[in-house]
């Protein structure tokens, strides 16, 4: 096991860990190459003179686990502007562009959530994103992304069931000089974005970027000829790497985000016409600052990742998505993040290990009124109401009134992880254990403040009052909960010829419980309904909050690379058996007023196919496949049984090809041009529980022609070339259902500059 | 006519509430306080015949749960031939246990009034409480009985009434659907001797939404030993305060023993169909 600090005191140590690094940022999807170079690879170290990803570190991971890295080359080839592009390359992880960027929902082999929870956990330069509603957005001199597939509870705690996907922004330390780019595309869509990277001295260096982009949307409001989608987004980052001595390294990087967005291109799916009457738009703020500190000793390297993060947001909603008068959301909110996540690595021997503490906290402050219009009470409540006593009919005092609901969502916790790996030949055994406890709360009070009158209709089509019966709703609370998990994880490995290792894991893996506040909409309902003779027949709480849900997670997988890494493939299937899954249910015998419950079980079982093969240095091809059958064991939502149904929203394929060649042979005055095609698919994605509705498998093909000089780089691009048609998205509302439709094709140009 | 449910379950507790002592008897002795408000008490006079309800009588009970006996003191109580007790002490009135009910009798307790030259004589007390608890509330079942000079035979207990059991709906095509847990509210206006039935959460059928159904203006009557009967070949029910004529109730019979529970049957109408409801909510 190499010397930590042979890595400070050696100049041909530090050379070998930088040309090991450089391998590493080669555009591969498994890390094969680089561990048929390192067959021993280190526990822990300071690797290329900062300290990157050390955590989550796929090359220091004692047992392979599947991983899919995204170069940065990779990044501007295939053009991926945000987490959303990451779909489908790495297998069995999609990430429908719908809505807005609030909107991040991510399927991975089966797993996913429209509500709350993530089930992947997303750092940025080892931030930890607490929120999902911050997982979309734009990126900026990205170095490299790594999607690590599967469970990584005990690493990474809470809500990765599903995975981790790791951002990486490219290091001043890696890079001197100014980049800048500008990009116009389809749909009146323009980007520029500056990056200046400087060493200020030996041990210091400081990179600041700043970004701009627009788009008109690609899609029209019928009802009032207004673009659907348009955005105004802007971003600046500040990264700054010290390294004092040869033992010690920061590593702050802060960053700040907007974006304006108008519009969700939701349709109904009778006519596929985007019409409504009101306001959709999403606007969000954001800032996160990260700090890194790591110091080597002479076999530890102890690591301090520090973050606050900010979100200030609104969303606006036409709930109703059509030209009446229906009813509206609009959601305001504010949240802050603090999280420490202090852990040590170290090795002696054929022993390493990794262990740590992780807390946070977390609270948001949100204002969520529902506003009722005039179509809203005359079709919701007056003509139900009205349908079921017509001698006495209802009249609302007036055509609008607000449901009012303000929430102090509070969130704490605390974890002890350990991971150890023991060497044993060409074996490799892993365990790890973390234990995760977290207390979550929510204060609310709803508010109403209305009323009806109840007519009696006289035989002789008259009409006399009745009664006049206010609505004054004040009700206000707070809940709390406390949770507390056992994470365990057993693996083994066996590297039965360099470079060629089979493995295979078993782990236990949580998304936390909580509290919906969506769900207070249904409280609400039934606190009106209640005043109007219905009855509540379950606590706010049995409404609102929900339990954790857990899985068991097992995989195997094998990846072999030919000597020299031309071609390196891998092979991973999993089996999971999710518990406790958060779903909303009708109780039983009621058709108003649904529940949040832990009601459900999933199995998901499929295979993950990656490969990627160097033809030669100019001429690159890669792929990825997944499978997945993921199935209800048990979920029945108190009006239908949906056991063996296949889950929603999680897709049974996903497919991703690329060619890349790059064409010295035509080069002229140092210019030197290539050509990209890749092709991304995924389906068949079911709509419901019940899979009566479904979006067929479906391609979409890029390519782009570049001309690259030693300083810049031009490129012209389209994406879904044949423009295929094909929905990314689909909800019922009120009765009826909705999709969003995907993208059309797009051409555009793209200029990068170094200097 | 007074309205019960919804807030019934907390005026009957409020009017219900326990509260614990340790200063009566011995110093070691634990002694519970059981206020109980706000009774009717229906006196049949056994010489004529005739039975008249009395409004506002009010029952304290301190039971020694270390000595099992009970200090009972009634207020409010008049006589029908004009006599009345502003307050009347029975001391000391042995109590068992007699399953789930505590029993607090005596075949002749001591009375003890103040401010009266001859005492009334009470014999055969019977006071009966049931320890209930529903929506987090305290709702005891409680009744008393006695006899004063040997003559006037005295029931009381509490107009609001909690019941609590299953509900059978039989369908016109004789399906039947049930609904556990039901509770069901009865007011017994003893001076206009009309019972209210309010339903909270009523289920009659599958997927029905719970709602609270109200039943007003039902006629009753009541023996001296605390049954009351009621009956009525129609009524529109009211749900949320609004009369909904187009689910008539018809041919609604039943008996509700103070001492045991609910028996009661009607027919529901849905539509064209009529529904056969049926509740059995014995303590």
């Amino acid at each position: 096991m190499p010397d930590v600090q042979c890595f400070f005191r050696n100049f041909a140590c530090v050379k070998r860990y930088f040309v090991y690094s450089l391998l590493c940022a080669l555009p591969a999807i498994s890390v094969a190459a680089t561990a048929a170079s390192d067959s021993v690879r280190p526990a822990h170290k300071l690797r290329g003179l900062e300290v990157v990803g050390v955590k989550n570190d796929p090359a220091a991971t004692a047992v392979a686990e599947p991983v899919t890295r995204i170069s940065g080359a990779e990044i501007r080839r295939l053009g991926i502007d945000a987490i959303k592009g990451v779909g489908e390359i790495a297998p069995n992880i999609y990430m429908p562009d719908y809505g807005s960027r609030m909107t991040s929902s991510i399927y991975s082999r089966g797993l996913g959530a429209r509500i709350d929870q993530p089930v992947v956990g997303l750092s940025v330069d080892n931030i930890p994103y607490m929120n999902k509603d911050a997982y979309d957005f734009a990126f900026s001199d990205i170095e490299r992304i790594e999607v690590l597939r599967g469970a990584r509870a005990v690493l990474n705690g809470r809500n990765t069931m599903g995975g981790q996907i790791n951002v990486y922004t490219l290091s001043p330390l890696r890079y001197q000089g100014f980049r800048a780019s500008a990009e116009y595309a389809s749909a009146n869509s323009a980007r520029i974005a500056a990056g200046y990277y400087a060493r200020v001295s030996s041990s210091l260096a400081m990179s600041a970027n700043a970004a701009w982009g627009r788009t008109d949307g690609f899609f029209t409001n019928r009802h009032n000829g207004e673009k659907v989608g348009a955005e105004n987004q802007a971003s600046a980052r500040w990264k700054t790497v010290w390294r004092p001595n040869q033992a010690l390294a920061l590593t702050n990087t802060a960053v700040f985000g907007f974006t304006d967005q108008n519009g969700y291109a939701y349709a109904p799916v009778d006519t596929r016409v985007i019409a409504y009457n009101d306001t959709c738009a999403y606007r969000r703020t954001s800032f996160a600052d990260g700090l890194t500190v790591a110091w080597a000793g002479k076999r530890v390297v102890v690591t301090s990742n520090t973050s606050v993060q900010y979100m200030d947001s609104r969303v606006d909603l036409d709930q109703d998505f059509s030209p009446e008068e229906v009813f509206t959301l609009t959601q305001d909110s504010r949240e802050w993040a603090f999280t420490e996540d202090l852990f040590t690595r170290g090795s002696r021997g054929k022993y390493s290990w990794l262990g740590g503490v992780f807390t946070f906290y977390r609270t948001t402050r949100m204002n969520a009124p529902v506003t009722f219009k005039d179509a809203g009470i005359a079709n919701l409540i007056e003509q139900n109401r009205n349908n079921a006593n017509p001698e006495y009919p209802v009249e609302w005092d007036t055509r609008r009134f607000t449901l009012g609901s303000e929430f102090d969502l509070g969130a704490a916790g605390a974890a002890l992880y350990h991971e150890s790996a023991l060497r044993l030949g060409k074996w490799t055994l892993e365990a790890g254990l973390r234990l995760d406890f977290e207390h979550t709360t929510l204060s609310y009070n709803s508010r109403c403040n209305a009323g009806y009158t109840t007519w009696h209709m006289l035989p002789d089509g008259t009409r006399e009052l009745y009664s006049h019966t206010p609505i004054k709703i004040d009700d206000g609370d707070r809940l709390s909960k406390n949770y507390l998990e056992l994470l365990p994880k057993i693996s083994a490995g066996f590297a039965f010829a360099p470079a060629h290792e089979v493995y295979a894991s078993v782990s236990r893996a949580y998304k936390a419980g909580g509290y919906n506040t969506q769900m207070f909409s249904d409280v609400l309902q039934q606190r009106i309904m209640e005043v109007m003779g219905m009855t509540q027949l379950y606590t706010l709480d049995q409404i609102v909050s929900y339990a954790p849900e857990t899985s068991l997670n097992y995989e195997a997988g094998i990846r072999a690379a030919t000597p020299g890494g031309s071609l390196q493939a891998e092979l991973t299937a999993f089996f999971i058996d999710c518990r406790n899954q958060q779903l909303t249910v009708f109780p039983p015998g009621t058709v108003t007023g649904r529940v949040m419950t832990n009601a459900g079980r999933t199995r998901s079982m499929g295979l993950e196919l990656t490969a990627a093969w160097d033809i030669t240095h100019d001429l690159r091809l890669r792929g990825s496949y997944g499978f997945t059958d993921a199935t209800f064991r048990a979920y029945n939502d108190g009006r239908a049984d949906y056991r063996g149904k296949h889950v929603p929203y999680a897709p049974t394929h996903t497919l991703f090809a690329e060619a890349s060649w790059r064409i010295p042979a035509l080069a002229f005055k140092g210019i030197t041009p290539g050509v990209d095609a890749s092709v991304r698919g995924a389906g068949r994605i079911y709509w419901n529980e019940a899979n009566t509705l479904s979006q067929p498998f479906y391609a979409l093909a890029a390519a782009s022609l570049s001309l690259s000089a030693e300083r810049w780089n031009l490129r012209l691009w389209a994406r879904n070339l044949t423009a295929t048609d094909y929905d990314v998205f689909y909800f019922m509302s009120m009765g009826r259902g909705f999709v969003q439709h995907g993208r059309p094709r797009e051409l555009g140009i793209t200029l990068r500059v170094n200097i | 006519m007074k309205k019960i449910l919804g807030s019934a379950i907390v005026a009957l507790a409020a009017c219900m509430t326990l509260s614990s002592c340790n200063n009566n008897g011995g110093d070691s002795d634990t002694t519970i306080q059981y206020p109980i408000t706000n009774c009717f008490a229906l006196v049949h006079d056994t010489q004529s015949g005739a039975g008249s309800f009395i409004q506002g009588v009010n029952y304290t009970m301190l039971l020694n749960v270390s000595q099992s006996y009970a200090d009972i003191s009634i207020t409010g109580l008049n006589i029908p031939d004009g006599q009345r007790y502003p307050s009347i002490s029975l001391p000391e009135v042995p109590a068992k246990a007699d399953k789930a009910w505590l029993v607090v009798s005596s075949a002749r307790p001591t009375v003890d009034i103040t401010g009266f030259g001859s005492l009334p004589v009470f014999r055969d007390l019977v006071l009966r409480l049931l320890d209930r608890y529903y929506g987090g509330a305290y709702v005891p079942g409680f009744t008393v009985s006695y006899s004063i000079d040997d003559r006037y035979r005295v029931f009381s207990a509490r107009e609001g009434q909690i019941a609590s059991g299953t509900i059978q709906t039989t369908a016109p095509d004789g399906s039947v659907f049930e609904k556990e847990d039901a509770v069901i509210g009865l007011a017994f206006d003893t001076k206009t001797m009309m019972l209210e039935i309010q339903f909270a959460g009523a289920q009659f059928i599958q997927g029905m939404p719970a709602q609270n159904i109200t039943m007003s203006k039902i006629p009753f009557t009541m023996t001296p030993e605390g049954v009351a009967s009621f009956s009525i070949a129609s009524l529109t029910p009211t749900i949320g305060s609004t009369p909904y004529p187009n689910y008539p109730i018809t041919d609604l019979v039943g008996t509700y023993d103070f001492n045991r529970g609910l028996d009661l049957n009607f027919v529901c109408t849905l539509g064209p169909a009529p529904y056969h409801v049926k509740a059995d909510m014995k303590y």
